[in-house]
């Protein structure tokens, strides 16, 4: 990564990340270099890249013409850029306790403690059974079960009825 | 069939794990090859800081990202949507969110009914006993009385908790006038047997750590092996072998060290899904099948069909906690399944209440949240994040011969085995369904409160419904198999995974493709050459 420098990745990272008054920059809370970026194998060309150069010592606002044009004529390796730089700042403790703190969002993976729903103080009531409304299919077999469902939509089924349902 | 025939199957998914267990029950063995191996549960990595990475890299639904070593390119630059499978002993149940609504009567019959597209040889009600063993054997959450389908047992546990979503979306469907109900899935919400109840943890397609969600390798194959059914691990199948007579008699597959072996067979069965299945028959060129084996017809990989999927995602001031509880599903409308002469379009879609993602998709813009990198990030961010829901509509796809499954010699596998290509862009009466599709499900967020509805009009990461490349008929010159499976061309061949389906409904297919496995073992069973 010749050219794609601590530096360089922190005003790339800076630019996509800018923060604000509640959120920190991507540099508040990251390290540089960012040790996904270590594994990740670019092209010389990509590495090579005159852009990378022109991020650093820019505006804030020139830094965001500059990245506009990388997505605009890299597409893949801005994308995969965006997803490194999103995950370390989005799993950084740092982040997920403002996450938690703003968003009621628990700061730690899913598993395995699971997530708790919010008590419902009342749940959705079920539609009503009613007489079927799903569309007949010119069997003898449907005709049977649909007219059962009609007369008594409650019913609660057994698998030895169905089991007598096919015909071959 | 006798009992100390050599049946072997091909694929340890969700058809081929249904297959060895029902035959197993009966007293006859079989052997799978099995491309991948067991995922070891401490693999998955929802316990891990940067699980949402994972699921965008190298655990990944889609083999193209993932790139594991038990995967195959799939060539998919002509096809809209992108293939998502896993393989590996349990295949795409692995990483599935256990959706599990079943095909309605109607939708077996859509030429009769509808004038589109192919009958199935078989009916709902040939299958519905069957969904009722599959139901027991994964373990079913739901519940039993929905007058929009017809009756079935009472479902192993109470359906998934509805969230806040879900309550918002329940009434407002409700007060449209469109008939809901909560959704079935292959996911215990409590305790039940030796398999522990969800704690909703929410991305149950990277798999689930503690078995409360269903998949084949904990539910059926411990049971098949338990009864003698044997699994050959690593086992990447390049072809079959025939005799004089145009039988199958040998399959042909490398180990993990690239040797080539052969394993001799009375019956194969492919249940390697809708790519892997007619990968592996057209690589099997013969000079009785010069195009492929059982391909006389020229069906082979012909009438590909996947779900079209829009997601419609409403945003709400208020949080409805979008992270919990399954991603996938929670209740459903069936209002616009049917063919209704009023619209412009055939047959019917779908529409299920999923939720939302996590921090790392949601900065990303997942499911079209229009979230900006750079300036106005954050505040997005806050807008969206916990804030959503999203409407998946999935269309009917109907078959046609422009949408196919192929084979590229310049590309193979890491064996040499030829690519499989993906071919496939959406028919007109699909795109038709799916706008309609759309302005419904804008309807009902906006009903349900949403302050903002964002359209994403096709989900291209979405090609997880793979069916329909070796479908079922009663007339060899337009279809691959008859109604037991089993090849036109080739007596001893059977297909029983969504290859088969002659038709593609408007529903995820995995309980219908292992009600179809189970049922074909025990007519296989039963018969015999």
């Amino acid at each position: 990564m010749a050219t794609f420098t601590p530096e360089v990745q922190q005003a790339f990272a800076d630019t996509i990340l800018p923060g604000n008054l509640k959120w920190p920059k991507a540099s508040e809370v990251l390290e540089f270099p960012i040790p996904y970026l270590s594994n990740v194998e670019f092209l010389p060309e990509v590495l090579s890249l005159e852009i990378w150069k022109r991020l650093v010592g820019s505006s804030p606002e020139s830094r965001q013409v500059i990245c506009a044009e990388l997505e605009r004529d890299l597409a893949s390796v801005f994308q995969t850029l965006l997803a490194m730089i999103f995950s370390a700042y989005y799993s950084h403790p740092t982040v997920l306790a403002l996450i938690e703190a703003e968003h009621s969002y628990p700061a730690r993976p899913p598993m395995p403690e699971g997530q708790t729903f919010i008590a419902l103080t009342k749940p959705p009531v079920l539609p009503s059974a009613t007489t079927p409304l799903w569309r007949k299919d010119g069997t003898d077999t449907c005709e049977k079960v649909f007219a059962m469902q009609k007369t008594d939509p409650t019913k609660e089924w057994k698998l030895e009825e169905i089991m007598t349902w096919h015909t071959s | 069939m006798n009992s100390q025939s050599r049946v072997v199957i091909i694929g340890a998914g969700a058809s081929g794990a249904a297959f060895a267990w029902r035959l197993a029950q009966q007293g006859v063995k079989s052997i799978c090859l099995e491309r991948g191996d067991w995922l070891d549960p401490n693999e998955i990595p929802t316990n891990k800081p940067d699980w949402e990475y994972r699921r965008i890299t190298d655990f990944s639904p889609n083999p193209n990202v993932r790139k594991g070593k038990s995967d195959y390119p799939i060539l998919d630059a002509d096809s809209e949507i992108k293939p998502l499978m896993y393989n590996g002993v349990g295949g795409s149940t692995i990483m599935w969110s256990a959706h599990t609504p079943r095909f309605r009567p109607s939708d077996f019959k859509i030429n009769t009914l509808d004038g589109v597209g192919f009958d199935w040889p078989i009916s709902y009600w040939d299958l519905a006993p069957y969904y009722e063993i599959n139901d027991a054997a994964m373990g079913t959450t739901g519940v039993a009385g929905d007058p929009g389908n017809p009756p079935r047992t009472p479902r192993d546990t109470p359906s998934l908790p509805y969230g806040v979503v879900g309550r918002k979306m329940a009434d407002a469907a409700t007060n449209l006038g469109w008939h809901w109900w909560p959704s079935d899935g292959n996911i215990l919400s409590t305790s039940h047997g030796d398999r522990p109840g969800c704690n909703n943890c929410g991305p149950c397609e990277m798999g689930c750590r503690i078995g409360a969600r269903a998949s084949v390798d904990i539910t059926y194959w411990p049971k098949a092996i338990a009864m003698g059914a044997e699994l050959i691990l690593n086992a990447c199948v390049s072809h079959i072998e025939v005799d004089s007579k145009g039988l199958a008699n040998k399959v042909i597959w490398f180990d993990q060290n690239g040797t080539q072996q052969a394993i001799p067979c009375d019956y194969v069965v492919m249940a390697a899904n809708g790519i892997g299945t007619p990968r592996i028959l057209l690589n099997s060129v013969s000079k009785q099948f010069p195009n492929g084996l059982g391909n006389s017809s020229g069906q082979v990989g012909r009438n590909f069909m996947l779900h079209p999927i829009a997601g419609v995602t409403g945003v709400w001031d208020e949080p409805v906690q979008s992270w919990a509880g399954n991603d996938a599903f929670c209740l459903l409308t069936q209002h616009f399944y049917e063919t209704d002469s009023s619209r412009n379009f055939k047959r019917g879609y779908e529409m299920q209440v999923t939720r939302g993602q996590g921090p790392l998709i949601s900065a990303l813009g997942g499911f079209g949240l229009n979230v900006p990198w750079g300036q106005g990030h954050h505040e997005r961010f806050d807008q969206v994040f916990g804030h959503v829901a999203t409407v998946a509509v999935t269309c009917e796809d109907l078959p046609t011969d422009t949408n196919f499954v192929s084979i590229d010699s310049h590309v193979t596998d890491r064996f040499g085995v030829p690519a499989a290509v993906m071919n496939y862009e959406l028919e007109a009466n699909a795109k038709q369904m799916k706008s309609h599709g759309i302005e419904s499900a804008k309807a009902w967020l906006s009903a349900a409160g949403a302050r903002e509805v964002l359209v994403n009009p096709l989900l291209a990461q979405a090609g997880f419904h793979l069916m329909g490349t070796t479908r079922m008929g009663t007339d060899p010159n337009i279809s691959v198999v008859g109604q037991d499976c089993r090849a036109h061309d080739v007596p001893n061949l059977l297909v029983i995974d969504a290859s088969v389906f002659a038709s593609s409904a408007a529903v995820n297919p995995t309980p219908t493709l292992q009600a179809i496995a189970l049922r074909a073992a025990d007519q296989l069973v039963k018969s015999g050459l």
